[in-house]
């Protein structure tokens, strides 16, 4: 084990931790003011990751790819949100989750049916190929791009929540929503609104892990049962929580199953090692989540209730 | 019957209770009021267990329960009514009253013969009911029950339990002016028969039921006394009678 | 004391046509479906279980697949080293279901909403992740089981056979859940669902309530895995995912969580449906046909929205309303939200 490797390693795991941020912000908002848990919401990755992917068949721009993921899941989650899961604000999680169980079986299907059921493929633009000499490090460019992208709109998102009015009313529906309805604002279009930010974050992460992950039916589903362990462990309704959240489960996952194979040889007899290894390393971000939630049951950051 | 010791409780760097001694005469209706935020409900979770003092102890019949979670607390005969009717909507009234009467009995780890089928138990619940004056209600689904009854079953549950110490919080909060009457009355009846802790906002409830007051104020017991006492008392009115003339 | 008997004929009419499955089969000729309703009758069977705790508890368990998968790996590896009897596959499934199930519900019972789904589901792909790393055993890939269980009194190489076994299986377990959900534990469980702090005030020690129910539900699961195993003839961690965990939820919330039947009517719309726009010719224009039998995932995943959204209480109210006051099902509360709506009593 290098400390080149570790560093490698250490920057993917930022990377996914970017990622998996750009999930979370807007899952842990649309939970946190709306009660409304979104299981679909890894459904806005595929999608975002299909549709940018296909413009980027058609044009060969990477610019055009992303906006056309961005701006794909953004409207159909505005449609789904209008549609269909506006009915279920006021209804129990049970019938939220059941809706958007359903919506995931939908989804899958719809994109199998469109493009077939191989994987779709699609490289990175050669103005970000190749790799970037940080302090002498090698590292892939355009995972750095990720972390450039993801990081430029933690601070856009930063800034929205706290110096723009939207953001204050956001910030207020997250602590005390009942509230924010209470003074007269328009509580539809602000859920809209979220929403639909959430949803195009979503799409953006998608497309920007297509050249590195692949695309395919179903590919939302991992990325959200991640996306739930950081919510959870950043604090449900904290954008702060999931930006930390993030970075903490992406560089936890990434680390541990780059390193406890290596490791666990070391600590246990040779066999068991073998075998166990690669079980430790899926499991161990379960054990981090675990571990948090048994300490700080609420989450690493949570919001302060009013 | 209960005494408090030096109870203390912190939440980071604020103090919500703060060196609270107090001691209870068997049968008294006690009366715990003072601003809002002066921590009474703080108070009344602690006796009832569900907070864990930072410091102090409660005392009750004679044994520490400090450390007594509070369904043990319970079956010691601490009973609880809670700000908020919660009855258990789904279920008819005698379901409700039966839940309440099955613990003291023993355990409920019974799988296979229907609740309702225990004719010591169902017997109990039925008379509860009847004092309370629900008896025709018996086998209607509580959410069909108007606001009045569901506070009427409420209490029946809380009594049917048997306690000898009852924790009332707030039970005549957003009432009408009749509705609470009435409950007055049923709170009348109780002395005696029943050591109280009553948290209330409403002036006139406090004046009429209480033997002794104790006034809450920053966490803290101002004074405690009887009810002319308190009403003549200078500071408290200065620290709260004063502001409460408008909440009452 | 009245009772809120729904006059409904919908149970007995759809246990009896279940019962009466394998001679329909026989009749038209069709042996598959009596395996393709033995599976559907093994998955109602586990949220059967699973509604213990979900919908009369009140606890959201993500992760129940991994009790299933407790059963088939127990006939699995015993079948697999020479132990094929039936009764010991029952027993240790069982055994070890409960053994997981103590220490596993205790961890997780200190937790509650969003975080006590997602510990569930965090054990459930430990668990997952623990089968796939049995290369003794297939690995990801799983194995066959050489042959089913042997019970002594019959032998289940017959589907029929098996068939029956499962439907009884069912029955019991229905029949047991229905006195189940009204004893003093029933009630206590349901009153810790509405209201635990009520409960606790009243005297109950509700963890130890929730922790029996949990593991109740747990050894439901694994006699499900059990027949399972004996079904498919094969043990896989596929078993074991979220996605199975999901399912049984999709089918309790479906079919109606107030109710102890319910899951069994939403095991049933589910795979049925499926079956039925797979194999139905089905008359539509523009080559929508072919597509919806290949891809049927499309029409069920809006059938789940349409009932989620349309209907309180899932199908079952559907079915019984009209009898009395038809009153939405109590939902499970998860989070915050306080349980507002009056419910159903529950009927078979």
């Amino acid at each position: 084990m290098t400390l080149e490797l570790f560093l490698t390693q250490l920057l993917n795991g930022v990377q996914l931790g970017m990622l998996l941020f750009l999930m979370s912000a807007g899952l842990t908002l649309v939970f946190g003011i709306m009660g409304f848990l979104n299981l679909a919401h890894g459904s806005f990755y595929m999608l975002g990751a299909y549709l940018g992917v296909t413009a980027w068949q058609a044009t060969d721009s990477f610019v055009t790819a992303l906006a056309a993921g961005v701006g794909a899941s953004l409207l159909i989650g505005v449609v789904i949100e209008r549609l269909v899961l506006l009915r279920l604000y006021e209804r129990d999680h049970l019938y939220q989750v059941l809706a958007t169980l359903g919506l995931i079986l939908f989804f899958n299907d719809v994109v199998r049916i469109v493009w077939g059921p191989s994987s779709l493929f699609m490289t990175a633009p050669q103005w970000l190929g190749g790799a970037v000499d940080l302090l002498g490090l090698s590292y892939p460019a355009y995972r750095l791009a990720i972390v450039t992208v993801g990081a430029a709109v933690a601070v856009a998102t930063w800034w929205l929540m706290h110096h723009t009015r939207v953001g204050m009313l956001i910030r207020a529906g997250a602590t005390d929503a009942a509230m924010v309805s209470a003074l007269g604002v328009n509580i539809r279009r602000l859920n809209t609104l979220v929403f639909g930010l959430g949803a195009a974050l979503a799409g953006l992460a998608g497309i920007m892990a297509s050249p590195i992950l692949s695309v395919q039916s179903g590919m939302g589903e991992p990325v959200l049962i991640l996306t739930l362990v950081v919510i959870v462990t950043g604090g449900i309704g904290s954008v702060r929580g999931a930006f930390f959240g993030a970075l903490i489960v992406g560089m936890v996952d990434t680390i541990g199953r780059a390193f406890l194979p290596v490791l666990l040889p070391h600590v246990l007899p040779d066999a068991t090692a073998k075998s166990a290894g690669p079980t430790v390393a899926s499991i161990f971000i379960y054990l981090f989540m675990a571990v948090v939630l048994a300490i700080r049951p609420r989450g690493l950051f949570p919001v302060k209730h009013g | 019957m209960l005494t408090i010791e030096n109870l203390q409780k912190r939440f980071g760097g604020l103090t919500v209770t703060d060196r609270v001694n107090l001691s209870l005469v068997p049968g008294e209706l006690h009366a715990l009021i003072g601003p809002n935020g002066a921590g009474k409900t703080t108070l009344v979770n602690q006796l009832a267990g569900e907070i864990a003092p930072s410091a102090g102890r409660i005392v009750f019949d004679g044994a520490d329960i400090t450390a007594q979670p509070t369904w043990r607390r319970a079956l010691l005969g601490i009973g609880r009514s809670f700000q908020i009717s919660s009855v258990f909507g789904e279920f008819t009234a005698l379901q409700n009253v039966l839940l309440a009467v099955q613990p003291r009995r023993g355990h409920s780890f019974r799988f296979w013969r229907a609740a309702e089928s225990n004719e010591v138990l169902v017997a109990r619940a039925r008379q509860a009911l009847h004092e309370a004056g629900l008896a025709t209600h018996a086998d209607q689904p509580v959410a069909r029950l108007s606001h009045g009854e569901m506070r009427q079953l409420e209490l029946a549950m809380t009594l049917a339990a048997e306690p000898r110490l009852l924790l009332l919080d707030e039970p005549m909060a957003g009432m009408s002016h009749s509705d609470a009457e009435s409950v007055i009355g049923v709170l009348r009846g109780l002395k005696g028969r029943y050591t109280t802790v009553l948290i209330e906002h409403d002036m006139d409830a406090v004046f009429a039921l209480a033997d002794r007051i104790s006034v809450l104020f920053y966490g803290r017991i101002l004074v405690t006394g009887t009810v002319a006492d308190i009403r003549s008392n200078p500071v408290v009115r200065d620290a709260y009678l004063g502001h409460d003339e408008r909440n009452a | 004391m009245a009772e809120f008997r729904k006059s409904t004929v919908a149970a007995p009419v759809v246990l009896i046509a279940l019962a009466a499955v394998p001679w329909l089969a026989q009749a038209l000729g069709q042996d598959y479906y009596v395996t393709f309703l033995a599976r559907v009758l093994i998955l109602a069977l586990a949220a059967i279980g699973l509604n213990l705790v979900l919908g009369f508890g009140g606890m959201v368990s993500m992760g129940h697949a991994l009790y299933v998968g407790v059963g088939v790996y127990a006939v699995g590896i015993l079948a697999s080293n020479g132990v094929t009897s039936g009764w010991v596959h029952v027993a240790t499934a069982l055994l070890v279901a409960a053994a997981l199930a103590v220490p596993l519900g205790l961890v997780c019972l200190r937790t509650s909403g969003m975080a006590f789904i997602m510990i569930t589901l965090a054990f459930g792909q430990m668990a997952y992740y623990g089968a796939v790393s049995l290369r003794d055993y297939g690995g990801d890939d799983g194995m066959a089981i050489p042959r089913r269980s042997d019970f002594g009194l019959f032998s289940l190489e017959d589907n029929a056979v098996l068939y029956w076994l499962i439907f009884l299986a069912l029955l019991l377990t229905l029949y047991t859940m229905q006195r189940l959900v009204r004893s003093p534990f029933g009630m206590v469980l349901r009153g810790i669902r509405i209201n635990p702090r009520r409960m606790a005030a009243l005297g109950y020690p509700t963890l130890r309530y929730q922790l029996v129910a949990y593991v109740l539900s747990a050894l439901v699961c694994a006699l499900a895995g059990v027949l399972l195993a004996n079904l498919a003839r094969y043990m896989s961690p596929s078993y074991l995912q979220w996605q199975v965990s999901g399912e049984l939820v999709m089918i309790i919330v479906l079919g109606g969580m107030g109710a102890v039947i319910g899951p069994l009517y939403g095991a049933l719309a589910l795979l049925v449906l499926e079956e039925l726009l797979v194999s139905l010719p089905l008359p539509l224009p523009w080559g929508l046909d072919v597509i919806v039998a290949q891809h049927p995932m499309v029409v069920v995943g809006l059938f789940v929205v349409a009932v989620a959204i349309g209907m309180k209480g899932g199908l079952h109210s559907l079915l019984t309303r009209g009898a009395l006051d038809p009153r939405p099902a109590c939902a499970g509360t998860v989070t915050s939200k306080p349980a507002t709506e009056p419910s159903e009593e529950p009927a078979c």
